[in-house]
Parts: C-alpha cells; sequence; structure tokens
C-alpha cells in the first residue's frame, strides 16, 4: 500500500515547511493539504521556554508507515509525507509536518485530520515542556510526571 | 548451555520518557523463566524498579517494535519497550 513518494522521517534539523511540501504534488493532484505544527509559547496560561522531543525511532517510523495504510483505506488520497523534528525545540519551530496530496482538496483535508490525531495517539514520540519553574513530559492534554 | 538454564530467556527492556526518567536507566536485561507473557516480564520490572508504580496504568508496551498486550508470549532475547502516553505532534 505504500507509495514510493511517500516519506516518513525523524530528524533533528529544522524543518522546511515549504520545501517539505512540494515533495508531494504529483501531476494528477489538485490539492496538497499541509499541517505545520509547531511549539506552542502559551498552554492554558503557562509559559512554555522551549520543549525537547524524543522517540522510539525505529518504532515510529514503522507507526507512521502504518498510519499511511490507514488513511489510504479511507480516503482517496495520492501522496503523504510525514516529518518530525527531534531534540530541543524554541517556541514557534515546527515539531511536525504533514502534507497529504489528492486529486480533491476535501479528501486530503480529512486525511491531514486523521493523520495527526493518530499520530498523537500511537506513534512513540514524547514531548518534555520546560517552564521558568521546572519541566514534566506532556500527556496529551494532561501532564504528568511534574518535577 | 547446561540442563539448569534450558528454561530461562533472556530479555532486553528499553525505558523511554518519563518511565526512563522514573528509572534512571535507558535499557536493562532481564532473565526469566519461559514460558513468559508481557505480564510476567511487566511484573519482573515494576519489581526492580519500584519507582515506575507511578506508570503502572498508563504505560503501553512494545515487544521488538510492535504494540503488544499483556498476553503477548515474549521469547528469547525479545526486545521490550515501557511506553509512556506518546506526546508528539
Amino acid at each position: 500500500m505504500r507509495k514510493d513518494t511517500d516519506f516518513f522521517e525523524l530528524t533533528r534539523e529544522p524543518l522546511d515547511v515549504g520545501a517539505i511540501t512540494r515533495r508531494v504534488v504529483p501531476a494528477t493532484c489538485g490539492a496538497t493539504v499541509v499541517l505545520d505544527g509547531y511549539v506552542r509559547q502559551w498552554t492554558s496560561g503557562k509559559e512554555t521556554l522551549h520543549l525537547i522531543y524524543e522517540a522510539f525511532e525505529p518504532m515510529a517510523l514503522a507507526e507512521m508507515q502504518k498510519l499511511s495504510v490507514g488513511a489510504r483505506g479511507q480516503f482517496e488520497i495520492a501522496h503523504i509525507g510525514i516529518i518530525h523534528r527531534l531534540g530541543k525545540l524554541e517556541i514557534g519551530e515546527t515539531s511536525v509536518v504533514i502534507a497529504v496530496a489528492a486529486p480533491h482538496r476535501k479528501a486530503a483535508f480529512a486525511a491531514c485530520e486523521w493523520l495527526i490525531r493518530e499520530l498523537k495517539r500511537s506513534v512513540p514520540i514524547w514531548k518534555k515542556e520546560f517552564y521558568a519553574d521546572g519541566s514534566a513530559w506532556a500527556d496529551g492534554e494532561n501532564v504528568i510526571g511534574a518535577e | 548451555m547446561s540442563e539448569n538454564y534450558c528454561n530461562n530467556i533472556n530479555v532486553k527492556i528499553l525505558f523511554f520518557g518519563a518511565a526512563r526518567d522514573a528509572v534512571g536507566v535507558e535499557e536493562a536485561s532481564f532473565s526469566t523463566a519461559s514460558p513468559a507473557s508481557v505480564f510476567t516480564v511487566k511484573k519482573a520490572v515494576f519489581a526492580r524498579y519500584e519507582t515506575l508504580s507511578g506508570f503502572a496504568k498508563s504505560l503501553m508496551v512494545a515487544v521488538n517494535r510492535e504494540y503488544a498486550t499483556d498476553e503477548t508470549a515474549i521469547e528469547n532475547q525479545d526486545e521490550i519497550a515501557f511506553l509512556p502516553p506518546v506526546s508528539g505532534g
């Protein structure tokens, strides 16, 4: 089910959203929907100074590929690219890019939303938030292990 | 290998994120009696690392990089990853 033009990557380098997006523009498609997920400064009134992401890298890449199979089973889409950044990220820096190309935009929007929701649920990547008064591993919307 | 060791298997345990911080190591080796399951390995790991107790309900386990359940069978040389709730994105 995986297409050669798909890509699933982890990197410690800054993400160039425009360049990533142009990797999924086949001639048969009319729309690419791109999610640019970046580091939020304020969460529920608490200020984040920076983040560190880590991953169980081989499993994370395998899970991303599984997501592409799941997306193709539900949506009329042509190509998928997912890149997640690891290491230390400053406020506003891009942490994840999901690009989905499709013949028509509706399927691309739906697939992109489904992919980010499932990535947050199943891909083994973790985010540690650093604040002025300490740090904590994030647990979705909740925070566990606060120091 | 002597008869005494025929029924023991050795596995590698990996810890990530908050679970790694709680135990203080990235990986550990365990020897356990065969047949073994994720459940029996978890019991042994939680017994060795009391600081993991807070994760008893939230930890996911992957065996050889695939999500597993308590019933999943464990073979010699398996790699068992302890995964706290993921928070990518």
